[in-house]
């Protein structure tokens, strides 16, 4: 088939193409005339709509929109342009800093989640934190001051607040001494109850990640 | 006046340039927007957003660089983003409009069966045009968005296939993919559901 290719792209020239293999040939210029008149010409839209009904669309092609669409718009635009000048806040919202805006949110919801359920791990929020971990709270021990760390180093034993003293050498008092036990992880102490040779040692674990 | 001069005054903040330029482009992004939304008062706020956000980003844009293209690609994105709101607004309608509108799942503004006779869309459109708009979009709501915008953008608009590619940001041969695989889908769709479009036309004499 060799159709005509010069002159305007009139109902002649078009309909050669218009069948089930006619499109299929055609360069892309060429196609895109004859879309542009299928688009303007119901006739021969209706012979190429046999062998591909989707030319109905073609219909829809841009047209002269209503005379009053275009009312107030400039004005609106211009009102729009001025407002968005002074409003300041515009760069915050979306989506002009979405993509830092987001990460930063989710970033500090989950932080405020992960505090919610597991306190120890920011500083002010754990348990005793500020509080020797050895004083006993309640009754009317609570009112003796807890030993300083420090000076309760030096000595490797830690006292115990309401119990009495460690005496020097083994007696019946040798038992009340709360002793640091060296430990890898968490700190652990140790006291002994019972007299000489009946001894039962009893440990305190203190780890400040654990919140019961 | 050139566009390009147009532009690299309205990017020196010259308002008066501004206004041609929206007026040279407003149609047809006012056209892509009603493609995609189906409704000429989004598109309307669309063409709004559009332009406000040009003025914005003007600045960024490259000189020499292809105006056409980035400007309807901004076009698409906010119409899509209309599109969603409009969504959304939908399913917390009651539920006789949802009943109302049928199964065409189409955007909004759309039901075949409730045109008014005799009523014009505010885009102008004759009672026909609105009825074959409300099938394009009950049956284009099958479509990928890409096949659907490719479509939209290469017969319904007119445009070449390398101008699609740039404001989809694809190649040439993935255009001319999408808008054959479309094609087929929306003809399959007419044959299945509307017959009566498909019919072969009588020959006279």
């Amino acid at each position: 088939m060799t159709p005509d290719t010069t002159g305007p792209f009139d109902c002649a020239r078009a309909r050669p193409w218009l069948g089930p293999a006619g499109v299929r040939t055609l360069d892309e210029t060429t196609e895109r005339q004859l879309r542009d008149h299928l688009a303007s010409c119901p006739a021969c839209r209706e012979i190429a709509a046999a062998d591909d009904p989707a030319v109905l669309f073609l219909e829809l092609r841009s047209g002269p929109l209503s005379p009053g669409i275009w009312d107030g718009f400039a004005e609106e635009l211009r009102a729009r342009l001025t407002k968005r000048r002074t409003d300041w806040l515009a760069p915050l919202r979306y989506p002009a800093l979405a993509y830092v805006t987001a990460p930063v949110v989710t970033l500090l919801v989950l932080g405020a989640a992960l505090v919610a359920v597991r306190p120890g791990l920011v500083p002010w929020r754990r348990p005793g934190a500020a509080r020797s971990p050895y004083v006993l709270p309640a009754g009317p021990a609570s009112q003796a001051r807890p030993a300083p760390r420090a000076e309760a180093a030096s000595s490797g034993t830690l006292p115990l607040a309401g119990v009495r003293p460690p005496a020097a050498g083994p007696g019946p008092g040798s038992g009340d001494a709360l002793e640091e036990v060296e430990s890898p992880g968490a700190r652990v102490y140790r006291f002994n109850v019972g007299g000489p040779g009946d001894e039962t040692p009893i440990y305190f674990v203190v780890d400040d990640s654990i919140n019961i | 006046m050139d566009e390009q001069d147009l532009i690299g005054r309205s990017a020196a903040g010259d308002r008066e340039a501004f206004e041609e330029l929206v007026e040279r482009r407003r149609e047809r992004v006012f056209w892509i927007a009603y493609h995609v939304v189906g409704d000429s008062e989004t598109a309307r706020d669309v063409v709004q957003e559009v332009f406000l956000r040009l003025h914005r980003s003007l600045r960024r844009f490259r000189s020499g660089g292809r105006f056409g293209p980035w400007l309807y690609r901004i076009t698409l994105n906010l119409a899509i983003d209309a599109l969603r709101r409009e969504r959304a607004h939908r399913e917390t309608a009651s539920l006789d409009d949802v009943r109302e509108e049928g199964a065409g799942g189409g955007p909004p503004g759309f039901r075949v069966s409730n045109l008014p006779a005799g009523a014009e869309s505010p885009a102008g459109e004759s009672l026909r045009r609105r009825e074959v708009r409300a099938i394009f979009a009950s049956l284009s709501a099958a479509l990928p968005p890409k096949q659907r915008f490719a479509f939209i953008l290469r017969e319904i608009e007119g445009m070449s296939t390398a101008e699609v590619a740039a404001i989809l940001r694809t190649s040439e041969s993935t255009v001319r993919n999408h808008v054959l695989q479309a094609r087929r889908t929306l003809q399959e769709g007419l044959r299945r559901r509307y017959p009566e479009y498909c019919r072969p036309p009588i020959r006279q004499g």
